[in-house]
């Protein structure tokens, strides 16, 4: 069997881990949760030289206290599983923050190698980082990445498992003169054609400045735009400039900081007594176990007491800390931080020079217009119009393309399938089309608009736009008793509740995660806006815009009104959560992680909702196919539509609904059925009154006729889309209307007259509010039950299925009133 | 004063952060530890400012802002 190695990777957000990740483990990840936690969990494997490496993507964190779960599963992972080298990818620009956690994990006493990703934004910087200097501060190895360019990832790989195998006290392959040949071959500038000279040095380097007189200097002294990672190649020659000094470093030596001689005193005094605890020094290592008893860490308390009950301990810890309190006042745990960010400090004097100013002046400049009170709101409400516009109008020619193919070519591939087992015109064919078939249609007509619509958002958040917007509306959402990042959320919410719920485990608060995933179904999700568009246009033809935006701004005043109301009653005690987020500096986003950001969300969208949409069409179908109290002689699949199972169940119900104008069966069972998705909601209507196209049997189908149509009719969709993104500024919502929506229109009316007594046009808008409140679909509470739990599942299911009646009562007993309609 | 009343531009050192040991804990893992150094970057009238740490950019929340002792340099 291969050789196989453990491997985790830890980072700050935006350091561009995950985007190592990515690179390494390509398609072979899993993406999970955490047991037992709603943190994104992602695995994969990389196969790299023969060695086989299971790479975990630890959370994200700027630290390793117990802040957020995000931090306690990273610190967990590292302690209880021991993976054989814990990567720690740093963003070399933002060196010394960075620098935080990687020496709070080198405290955990794991094997580390260090990477230093974003390397070729570092002539930006003027930074010129030492990478051997802080090899020898961290007594780990330094490697060079940039991620997003697949640079230096082989190095770092050669590096991880070098360390591995030093620490399973395997030997390591002949294979470094060889790289040092072939550096001199391809005239490594800083080998400078003498590859050989001082490699062994830094196997015995130990006291005396760590820098002075080192042979290899020379690099220190290149001119700055020596540093360019423009230069082709320039990352292989640093890094194995680098590496063979790097193997100095792969068998790690205690890691330490020196915490001043009243802290370390402590330290030892604590860790005498933990050694008596057999259980305790066997998990966790003595001296990081005796630091986090200083900082008071509760979770590592809690964690010890339920193992062993070492009395004797924590009063020895709490011995110490009033001993230090006396000394230092309260914030124990604030020197402690400050000696750290000393030592990082020191360390990053010496290995790091600066030459020129930082980057972050561009972005401080950008920062200006794009978070200026003026300025930066109308830039704001501008893309997000354009998102909105981006995702709807580019989407709609794929979406007409999916329907087109559905109820065209396959619909006749069915058919002609069917009449070859003669099974033509049975029940089996209409359960396949009008049972199946519409199913798949559902979940695949919504695949566009979301995936465009997370492209959007994806372009927004890797170039750093989305933490702007997040601080320009951390004044408005403020005043809700949320923070700025809690408007993210609500933007995914426009396209599917379900990422929009999960979307809010970026909130560190639960209290936060609760009330913005209440808040988020008023979002009028991807789904309610076909089912608006369409009942729009047959009610009010010429105001049908007005009359969908109307909609989505009663949405977003209704989230904000119980935004307050909530905040002031049911979280009245609980205070909001600070708000400190970083502004990550403005970046070029990369297509790949574009496309694997856009992807995650639109598959999980598909994998959540397809048994559910698919499984609601056919019991749908079921219902309407049984008859139940018909007239003798009504068949299964043959009965008339009055007399279906769902008929009998529905008629039951429109009563409730009369008040509200719209108490016919059919509209409580379009209602129904949209519990399972709202688009469901027109073609249950359109199932009702019959008004599907049946399809046209005239053609003889023609399997590769059809597919080359199927094909042409993609790229006639594809040049619709490149065609209307001019128009994305523009407004083009409204399909224009074929002979079967013609038929459904005429059938609605009819229906919505009657049953209001002739105020369709009032009960039909009394509708558009009901869909726009009531109970979202099962996929979005199920996500709900996950994220928030079962209370708050079922507040929001009943919840707002009561605030849509009183609405939809309001306004068409008011509209009755005024004498509208 | 306070960090919310700091003014654009300005220097300051970090004295005192009233609240929690947990709201503590958080600004010193992003970089705000006592007695550090900041910078005033930006901010919005009412709302929240931008401050310049080490070598990159916090956004913080008028709240807690005021909630964050400084001395000017």
């Amino acid at each position: 069997m291969a050789e196989q190695f453990r491997i985790a990777l830890a980072g700050n957000p935006n350091c561009g881990k995950t985007t190592l990740f990515n690179h390494l483990t390509g398609m072979h990840q899993h993406v999970g949760n955490w047991p037992g936690k709603t943190v994104e969990q992602k695995t994969g494997t990389c196969r790299y030289n023969d060695v086989e490496l299971l790479i975990t993507d630890l959370p994200g964190t700027y630290s390793l206290s117990a802040y957020s779960q995000e931090e306690i599963i990273a610190r967990d992972f590292i302690i209880h599983e021991k993976p054989e080298v814990v990567v720690c990818v740093l963003d070399a620009t933002n060196l010394e923050r960075n620098l935080f956690l990687t020496v709070q994990i080198l405290e955990m006493n794991v094997p580390v190698v260090i990477a230093l990703n974003m390397a070729d934004m570092l002539h930006t910087t003027g930074m010129q980082i030492d990478t051997i200097g802080l090899a020898q501060g961290l007594r780990s190895p330094v490697i060079y990445t940039a991620a997003n360019r697949a640079e230096g990832v082989e190095a770092l790989l050669d590096t991880v498992i070098d360390t591995a195998r030093n620490n399973a006290g395997r030997p390591l392959p002949e294979r470094h003169p060889h790289d040092a040949a072939a550096a001199a071959a391809a005239g490594c500038p800083l080998h400078g054609g003498r590859p050989q000279r001082g490699h062994t040095h830094h196997g015995r380097a130990g006291g005396g400045h760590p820098l002075r007189g080192h042979p290899l200097h020379g690099h220190r002294h290149v001119k700055p735009h020596a540093w360019k990672w423009e230069r082709r190649g320039m990352e292989r020659h640093l890094n194995l400039h680098a590496r063979h000094h790097m193997l100095a470093y792969t068998h790690p030596q205690r890691f330490m900081v020196d915490y001043g001689r009243e802290i370390e005193e402590e330290i030892v005094a604590i860790s005498h007594e933990i050694e008596r605890y057999p259980a305790l020094e066997a998990e966790f290592p003595t001296r990081w176990l005796a630091v986090k008893l200083l900082e008071q860490d509760e979770e590592i308390a809690a964690h010890i007491r339920a193992v062993e009950a070492p009395e004797a301990l924590f009063a020895r810890a709490e011995q110490s800390l009033a001993h230090l309190r006396r000394i230092y006042g309260e914030g124990v745990d604030t020197i402690i931080a400050d000696r750290r960010y000393g030592w990082i400090n020191g360390l990053v004097r010496e290995a790091v020079q600066r030459t020129h100013i930082s980057r972050l002046q561009v972005s401080d400049e950008i920062d200006k217009v794009v978070t200026h009170p003026t300025w930066g709101y109308l830039i704001f409400f501008f893309l997000m119009w354009v998102v909105f516009k981006f995702s709807t109008d580019i989407a709609s020619p794929y979406i007409g393309w999916i329907e087109g193919t559905l109820s065209g070519p396959v619909t006749q591939w069915i058919i002609a399938g069917l009449g070859l087992v003669n099974l033509q015109g049975s029940w089996l064919q209409s359960f396949l089309l009008d049972g199946v078939v519409a199913g798949v249609g559902g979940v695949l007509a919504f695949v566009p608009v979301l995936f465009f619509l997370y492209l959007a958002l994806a372009i927004l958040e890797d170039s750093g736009y989305m933490a702007r917007a997040a601080f320009l509306m951390d004044k408005v959402m403020h005043r809700l008793g949320l923070h700025g990042k809690s408007f993210l959320p609500m933007v995914l919410g426009f396209g599917c509740t379900v990422p929009a719920l999960y979307g809010t485990r970026t909130m560190s608060s639960q209290r936060d995660r609760i009330l913005v995933g209440l808040l988020v179904p008023f979002m009028s999700c991807s789904a309610k806006l076909p089912v608006y568009v369409i009942i729009a246009a047959i009610f009010f033809p010429e105001h049908a815009g007005l009359v969908i935006f109307s909609l989505y701004l009663l949405g977003v005043a209704t989230a904000l009104g119980l935004g307050l109301l909530l905040k002031s009653t049911l979280f009245r005690r609980e205070e909001p959560s600070p708000f400190v987020m970083e502004l990550p500096p403005y970046r070029l986003p990369t297509l790949k992680s574009i496309w694997l950001h856009t992807w995650e969300r639109t598959s999980a969208f598909i994998q959540k909702a397809w048994t559910v949409i698919l499984g609601a069409s056919i019991v749908i179908w079921i219902l309407l196919a049984l008859p139940l109290n018909a007239a003798p002689g009504a068949r299964f699949a043959e009965v008339d539509v009055e007399q279906s199972a769902f008929a009998r169940i529905n008629q039951v119900i429109a009563p409730a609904l009369r008040p509200a104008g719209f108490g016919s069966w059919e509209s409580a069972g379009a209602l129904m059925s949209g519990v399972f998705g709202k688009e469901i909601i027109v073609s249950t209507y359109a199932q009702i009154f019959n008004t599907a196209e049946s399809a046209e049997l005239s053609q003889a189908p023609h399997l590769f006729r059809d597919l080359g149509s199927v094909v042409v009719h993609l790229l006639q969709a594809t040049g619709d889309t490149l065609k209307s993104i001019p128009m994305v500024v523009g407004i083009n919502l409204l399909p224009p209307a074929d002979g079967d929506d013609l038929a459904l229109a005429q059938a609605l009316r009819a229906d919505f007259e009657e049953v209001s007594g002739g105020h369709g046009g009032l009960a039909a808008f009394a509708l558009l509010v009901f869909i726009l409140y009531y109970t979202p679909c099962l996929i979005a509470l199920n996500a709900e039950r996950q994220e928030l739990g079962w209370q708050w599942m079922l507040a929001t299911a009943f919840g707002q299925l009561a605030l849509a009646w009183l609405m939809a009562v309001i306004v068409f007993q008011s509209g009755l009133l005024l004498g509208l309609g | 004063m306070t960090l919310a009343t700091s003014k654009i531009g300005e220097e300051v050192r970090l004295v005192e952060v009233q609240g929690g040991r947990q709201i503590r804990k958080r600004l010193a893992d992003l970089g705000l530890n006592l007695g550090m150094t900041v910078r005033v970057v930006h901010g919005l009238s009412y709302g929240p400012i931008i401050v310049a740490v080490k070598d990159s950019r916090l956004a913080i929340g008028r709240g807690m802002a005021e909630h964050i002792i400084v001395e000017k340099i």
